[in-house]
């Protein structure tokens, strides 16, 4: 089962510069959901993701969220020196794992990435998609119920941002992790998610549940009008 | 039967242990193969470093500093080459000890910076030779001779280590900050695993520019005389420095010839056997 996250009344501010981020952010993510939390640039839904992630706390209002989450990045936050298998590996070891289980969950989830072949080579050698599913495989060796991730797919081009798209909503499928997601683009959320949030100056404009059925095609007619709706939420 | 094998360590541990044995309990696999010919010359690698570390250990527990510059032969060559390396290495270790927790410390917090920062600042731009007088006083009432000529090479050293540390701590993306936070990395481990490796390259350029400017005080801090009151030459420390200013001093040509043949060619092996090596894999080890 799946830990809760839920935002009651949230508030993130900065000192200095003096900022108001994130203001009455109430939320309850379902266990088991694809959530997606959409929105212009600077709108404070990656401050969102990293409070739930742990990395920021909230000024004010509550906040329910797991002890450990797995997490992907926008820059996919590699160690440079380590190789592919090792920074798979870097994840269950600080979790203090035994060198046994260590390997064991490093070699599955390569697997489920299908990096199996590239584990010797380091970060730099690999393209944009691979070093995301790398990525995606350290994060996925945490084996926390939530798994976080922060615009994973905006430095990549579409080709393959489609096939990373039908990777994680297959890894999602297998594994019926909470998956709370930060992308700008409607299309993507309209794609991946079952509800999404649309933010706008730090405040959760609207929560909308997408009842399409999966897999998802960009060209139908009722995906688009799930696109549009977005718009024109962040419009009004 | 739990199959054994050599095998290069698969996880962050093995930055420190590249070659280990360990037990697989099932598939194993062998991740580094190695041959005879490997184990062979990593062999005579290692005793050809433990020879000759020993044998400028034994001959720098009792420098033999007593020499005269109108009778200089090979051996004093040698063993001033052997001196000046000693030194410059001493000082080097010492700079590297102090500068890499002095750099994590200026970096640690931006209060903490910035009060540090500007005293490491001032302290760098203080030219070393102007307090070399007063360094050579206060060593030479203890009769420490060689810690004086070290010390100087030390302050020289460690500032060019401690402000690419800085710069390097600096460089350590948000992202990696967020990941060691979320990966639950903290104290010793984020140390060991993340901020000491991320900052490998600039520790190689700073310990790159330390030597450098070593090398050109090395030349008056072995000269100890000119700094002592009423000094004499016989109080210098036998090195290349001294046998370069004090062979042109008295005008001995080949003297000065063969110490400057000396110095370069020391200064290029470490360049080729230490810095350039040193230099490539420290790539491994940035950010793009």
């Amino acid at each position: 089962m799946s830990d809760p996250i839920v935002f009651e009344r949230v508030n993130k501010s900065y000192e200095k510069p003096a900022v108001n981020v994130v203001h009455d952010f109430s939320l309850s993510v379902h266990p088991g959901e694809f959530f997606c939390l959409a929105g212009p640039s600077g709108c404070g839904k990656s401050t969102v993701l990293k409070m739930i992630a742990g990395i920021e706390k909230p000024s004010s209002g509550t906040l329910l969220r797991p002890k450990s989450v797995g997490m992907v990045f926008q820059s996919y936050a590699l160690l440079p020196w380590l190789t592919v298998e090792e920074n798979v590996a870097f994840a269950p070891q600080m979790q203090n794992l035994p060198e046994r289980d260590v390997k064991e969950k490093t070699s599955r989830y390569l697997a489920m990435v299908h990096l199996e072949a590239f584990a010797k080579k380091y970060p730099r050698e690999l393209s944009g998609g691979q070093r995301q599913r790398v990525g995606i495989a350290r994060a996925l060796a945490v084996e926390s119920s939530v798994l976080l991730m922060d615009e994973p797919f905006s430095a990549l081009d579409p080709v393959i941002t489609d096939e990373l798209h039908e990777d994680v909503l297959d890894i999602w499928q297998a594994t019926k992790k909470t998956i709370v997601m930060v992308s700008h683009r409607f299309e993507e959320a309209v794609t991946l998610a079952d509800r999404i949030g649309i933010m706008r100056d730090g405040s959760l404009e609207r929560v909308l549940p997408v009842s399409l059925p999966r897999p998802r095609n960009e060209d139908d007619i009722a995906f688009m009008r799930e696109v549009k709706e977005i718009r024109r939420c962040l419009v009004a | 039967m739990v199959p054994r094998t050599f095998s290069r360590c698969s996880a962050p541990r093995g930055i420190l242990w590249s070659v280990r044995i360990r037990r697989l309990p099932y598939r194993p696999r062998v991740l580094y193969e190695t041959t005879l010919a490997h184990h062979m010359v990593s062999l005579a690698a290692a005793v050809t470093v433990a020879v000759v570390l020993t044998v400028l250990l034994l001959h720098f527990a009792n420098p033999r500093n007593a020499f005269d510059i109108n009778r200089i032969s090979i051996s004093d060559i040698v063993a001033a080459t052997a001196n000046t390396f000693f030194r410059m290495l001493v000082a080097y270790i010492g700079s590297l000890a102090i500068a890499v927790p002095l750099g994590l410390l200026i970096a640690s917090t931006p209060q903490v910076q910035r009060v540090l920062l500007p005293i490491a600042d001032i302290l760098q731009s203080v030219p070393v030779l102007a307090f070399f007088p007063v360094v050579v006083v206060f060593f030479t009432t203890y009769r420490a001779f060689e810690a004086a000529a070290i010390f100087v090479i030390f302050i020289t050293m460690v500032w060019n280590i401690v402000f690419p540390i800085v710069q390097g701590l600096h460089t350590i993306p948000d992202d990696i900050k967020s990941a060691s936070i979320v990966f639950n990395v903290h104290g010793l481990r984020k140390l060991r695993f993340i901020t000491l490796p991320a900052v490998v390259p600039f520790i190689v350029v700073g310990s790159l520019m330390a030597w450098a400017q070593g090398w050109t005080v090395v030349i008056v801090a072995e000269v100890l005389h000119t700094y002592i009151p009423g000094g004499r030459m016989s109080q210098d420390l036998l090195g290349l420095g001294s046998l370069l200013v004090d062979s042109n001093a008295q005008g001995q040509g080949s003297v000065f010839a063969a110490a400057l043949t000396a110095m370069i060619l020391l200064v290029t092996l470490i360049n080729f056997l230490v810095w350039q090596p040193l230099l490539r894999l420290s790539q491994r080890y940035r950010f793009d």
